[in-house]
């Protein structure tokens, strides 16, 4: 495995891990989407702060641990650069776009007697989130799985 | 059975013959890493002309003599 497929790898396993500790977060507390934001915005900051924190500190043990840390990318390295670049813009384009809606769609919900009351601006600072994250994971993925499988 | 690319090479052989030079010497010589080496030679990449060129002047041969095509229709045969 090349240093830069284990940076690859570190880049997928904190973006699982932020999605996972916010989504199991987002699940377990009381009022799920529509909780309190006083909670969620300090909560949402921690997340994305240890995200790169770690981020930071297994690419530094990467680096200091590889025998071929090198960060010039050669043009393999580049090119599947470039297919987790196009994945992640699609998931992300998609993904914007069912946020957009869903807020639109949200507005009309709270005029509704007896639906869902969740605040739209809860709505979206869940779902930018989330779509940001899941965009990083899925060109962290898209990586791992060019290096192990090749540019067939 | 695993797909492989219709462009086939002889760098594993063309490295024996060359006093068994090693994937990483081959790798720094070209200047790329030795896992592109590897994808290459597993016909798991498709190197860039340049990169294509570079390896078969390391090893003194002409392009055709180092990566050959092979169509998909020839290779299940």
């Amino acid at each position: 495995m090349s240093y830069q497929e284990r940076n690859n790898w570190i880049e997928l396993l904190v973006a699982l891990w932020a999605i996972g500790y916010y989504g199991v977060t987002l699940l377990s507390v009381e009022g799920g989407l529509g909780a309190d934001l006083s909670y969620f915005l300090p909560f949402l900051v921690k997340v994305i702060v240890v995200s790169i924190v770690l981020g930071i500190v297994l690419a530094i043990l990467n680096r200091v641990l590889s025998k071929d840390a090198n960060d010039a990318k050669d043009e393999m390295d580049k090119a599947i650069d470039m297919r987790g670049f196009r994945n992640a813009y699609w998931v992300m384009s998609g993904a914007l776009m069912v946020v957009i809606f869903a807020g639109l769609a949200n507005e009309r919900m709270l005029e509704v007697e007896g639906a869902p009351q969740i605040a739209t601006t809860n709505l979206l600072i869940h779902s930018i989130f989330m779509v940001a994250a899941l965009s990083g994971l899925v060109q962290s993925a898209t990586q791992v799985f060019y290096y192990r499988r090749g540019l067939l | 059975m695993a797909k492989k690319l219709p462009i086939t090479n002889s760098i594993r052989r063309l490295r024996f013959d060359a006093d068994e030079m090693t994937q990483q010497a081959l790798a720094e010589k070209v200047g790329v890493t030795r896992q592109t080496i590897l994808a290459i030679e597993a016909a798991r990449y498709s190197p860039t002309l340049e990169l294509a060129f570079k390896i078969a002047e390391v090893f003194g041969k002409e392009l055709g003599e180092v990566f050959q095509y092979v169509p998909a229709s020839e290779q299940t045969k």
